[in-house]
């Protein structure tokens, strides 16, 4: 007995389109929304091609203020991991979208909710108790534990661990994405540390207490803020102040992040003989800072380029 | 420099490998899987080699030197509060009147009102459910403004939401007074629902959809009757002082129903439009003053008594916001438009009403705004039963504002407010000066 060529083709059609449509789900990339781009950069070294990944804020965006749209709720909604910084960084906005994203799956406690402040070192945690007569302050700490490269590595760890659980067919090019990221980001940071070695020391001045994580890595003092207290704009006496207290400490860069209107800062550092240095605090927030470790080794060039002047 | 203490290190190194080898799918002993994988081995060796790897991580810092800081690692921090209580709120707001005219505009005559105070108490409930509360604490009462809770995660998509709220009639009615852009609700609201816009108490559900490629949301409610205040033109507390002869009320006299469909575009990363189209119809208690005969049962000084009626009446809306707001400078520059025409479909006629708003910033601590109002009303309500309906009239009214920001936490607004054409009071003019100030974890309002 013999078959029609027809026949086969539309069976070996059949057989082709079941196979296809039996092809396990945990062959679809896992979708990850992360709250900013930091994070949403690190989830890609180590997902790799296993992962999908969109991050909310933008890099140049202020990851504080960020409008929680309405098609934020269809990322969201779909979403297997939701990735944020945690530390009530992202109170004003993150928790409206969860609660209408139904999605019991990254809601807080579901299997794809990530705070990577529980893994992160953290500064700047009130020892006492604080009240709003200190500004915006974060009530269980400094939330911008990222532009520290040792948080770097527990944030591409913890997001190892994740995928993993989440994927465990992917666990090879997990491990092996981390480890990778691991031995980059410890060659760069050796790299910097011998790069700002010589600027040990050097006094500067930040905008917001953003960037004492990264400061405090890069070995710098400082001596201020442009923001008398976080999230209040300065008043003309307390930047007279500030001006003096830079000329007596001979500081020699003021950094801001590129969401804030430079004009102050750009007053206070001519008056003061320093530098002013818009640096982006996250990635995207510059052409040039498109991945985690090169926002750090743009940071880090920009600013001993800066003290070296 | 210093470093972790080692022992917390330790302990959380201990924790997360033991979190992480628990995170494993248990697998068939190998005696109930006569072939096993080729490959298990090496899985067991990939993962065991990532569990090392993220112990490690977690452990020490692996080559970048810690910063000389003082610290506490994350299993030392301590919480400063307690995390089950639920976050409380207050949100104080005082009233000042500056208008120019001998009459103080404010509800109760003076010059200064500490109009609300909104105690906001809010939780997650358990993994299912979040609720929040809303008492507004006023000059003469204590009313529970919102008292819900919300079914987040129920299965198809759902969400469903029960107790009593603020309703998706139009937009702005669903964000407390004391948060909006300007002093008091559009007219429009006022004249329909009264001071405190429409809510009601119910059951809701919602569900968002994605047909056509952009963001839709379905609301449905059921609810106990629409609420108003006021009649068309009738004027606060004058139907409260006579006699109301009651009646009984049949079952679906005491229900409402309201639908609204949201539509929300992204025009670019800064800017994006919103329409939406709401629908209510339901059951309104209407008082009809009886015809009054002195020598019987109306005496000279009092007012008639009035007989409740029930009557089906429909509202519809429509609104539309467009907002923009530049990511790099979203703290410093921003603009909200926003219309809404909402129209009362009664037995004797439909009448109309809206408002437009747009509020400007114009740096990161100063607002200027300004609104529009226009709404059907009667002049005088003088409606007795079977009588003829007077021909209504526009109440139209424009408004400034003036806001700054100390900080989050705190505003200043100064409106300058006009009424405007037929209906014009003598002394057209009101200038206000509104203070709000907030305490304790607020949530933000829906976008």
């Amino acid at each position: 007995m013999t078959t029609k060529p027809s026949k086969i083709k539309t069976l070996t059609v059949a057989i082709a389109l079941l196979t296809a449509a039996a092809t396990p789900l945990a062959a679809d990339p896992l979708k990850v929304v992360t709250t900013t781009t930091d994070l949403a950069a690190i989830a890609r070294e180590i997902g790799g091609s296993r992962v999908r990944v969109k991050s909310i804020a933008l890099g140049t965006q202020d990851p504080h203020f960020v409008e929680p749209k309405p098609s934020l709720i269809l990322d969201l909604r779909d979403a297997d991991v939701f990735a944020e910084i945690g530390l009530q960084l992202e109170i004003g906005w993150a928790p409206l979208l969860l609660d209408q994203a139904r999605n019991p799956r990254i809601s807080r406690g579901g299997r794809g909710y990530l705070d990577f402040s529980e893994v992160a070192t953290v500064l700047d945690i009130p020892m006492r108790r604080v009240t709003r007569a200190e500004g915006d302050i974060h009530p269980l700490g400094n939330p911008h534990y990222w532009l520290g490269p040792e948080n770097g590595k527990r944030i591409a760890a913890l997001f190892a661990q994740k995928f993993a659980e989440l994927d465990p067919d992917g666990t090879r090019e997990y491990t092996n994405h981390l480890m990778e990221f691991v031995r980059r980001l410890d060659a760069a940071a050796a790299r910097w540390r011998e790069q700002l070695e010589p600027y040990r020391g050097t006094p500067v001045v930040a905008y917001h207490t953003s960037w004492k994580y990264f400061l405090l890595f890069a070995g710098m003092e400082i001596v201020g803020y442009i923001e008398p207290k976080p999230g209040i704009p300065p008043s003309p006496s307390y930047l007279a102040e500030l001006i003096e207290r830079m000329r007596r400490a001979g500081a020699k860069a003021v950094i801001v992040d590129p969401f804030y209107d430079a004009k102050v800062p750009r007053l206070v550092a001519e008056r003061a003989g320093a530098t002013l240095l818009i640096l982006p605090s996250s990635v995207g927030g510059a052409a040039e800072a498109d991945d985690y470790i090169s926002l750090l080794e743009y940071d880090v060039t920009k600013l001993s380029d800066a003290i070296r002047r | 420099m210093s470093h972790i203490p080692g022992t917390a290190v330790r302990r959380i190194g201990a924790l997360v490998a033991l979190a992480f080898a628990g995170a494993w799918p248990v697998r068939p002993a190998h005696a109930q899987d006569p072939k096993p994988p080729a490959d298990t081995a090496a899985a067991d060796t990939t993962k065991d080699a990532l569990a090392r790897e993220i112990d490690r991580l977690l452990r020490d810092t692996a080559g970048v030197p810690l910063p000389d800081y003082p610290r506490a690692a994350p299993a030392q921090q301590p919480r400063t509060f307690q995390s089950l209580n639920p976050d409380i709120s207050a949100i104080g707001e005082l009233l000042a009147d500056l208008s120019p005219q001998r009459a103080a505009t404010l509800e109760d005559g003076s010059r200064f009102l500490m109009r609300e105070t909104e105690l906001g108490i809010q939780a997650i409930v358990d993994p299912f459910f979040r609720a929040d509360f809303f008492i507004g604490v006023h000059p003469e009462e204590v009313e529970v403004e919102e008292a819900y809770v919300t079914a987040l995660a129920l299965p198809g998509g759902l969400q469903a939401r029960v107790g009593r709220f603020h309703l998706p009639l139009g937009k702005i009615n669903l964000t407390h007074r004391p948060e909006i852009l300007t002093v008091d609700y559009p007219l429009v609201l006022r004249e329909y629902f009264g001071e405190e816009g429409f809510a009601s108490s119910g059951l809701g559900l919602s569900r968002i959809f994605t047909p056509l490629g952009f963001f839709q949301e379905v609301q449905v409610y059921a609810l106990s009757g629409i609420e108003r205040e006021e009649e068309h033109g009738e004027e606060e507390g004058e139907a409260e002082e006579a006699e109301v002869i009651e009646r009984q009320r049949d079952v679906f006299e005491q229900l409402a129903f309201l639908g609204h469909l949201r539509n929300y575009w992204d025009l670019s990363s800064a800017a994006n439009v919103e329409l939406g189209f709401s629908a209510a119809v339901g059951s309104v208690e209407r008082l009809v003053p009886l015809p009054c005969d002195p020598s019987e049962n109306c005496p000279l000084d009092q007012p008639p008594p009035v007989q409740q009626t029930f009557e089906t009446q429909a509202f519809y809306g429509a609104d539309f916001t467009m907002r923009w707001r530049p990511p790099q400078r979203s703290i410093y520059r921003s603009f909200a438009w926003n219309t809404e025409v909402v129209a009362n479909d009664t037995p004797e006629q439909l009448w109309w009403g809206g408002f437009t708003q747009a509020q400007w910033q114009l740096s990161r601590r100063w607002y200027l705004g300004a609104r529009f109002d226009a709404v059907q009303t009667l002049e005088e309500h003088e409606e007795t039963e079977g009588a003829e309906p007077a021909e209504p009239e526009w109440r139209r009214a424009a408004s400034g504002y003036l806001t700054f920001f100390p900080s989050e936490f705190s505003r200043f607004k100064l409106g300058v407010e006009r009424e405007l054409g037929a209906l014009a009071s003598d002394d057209p003019w009101r200038v206000i000066l509104q203070t709000t100030f907030a305490i304790g974890p607020h949530r933000p309002h829906a976008f």
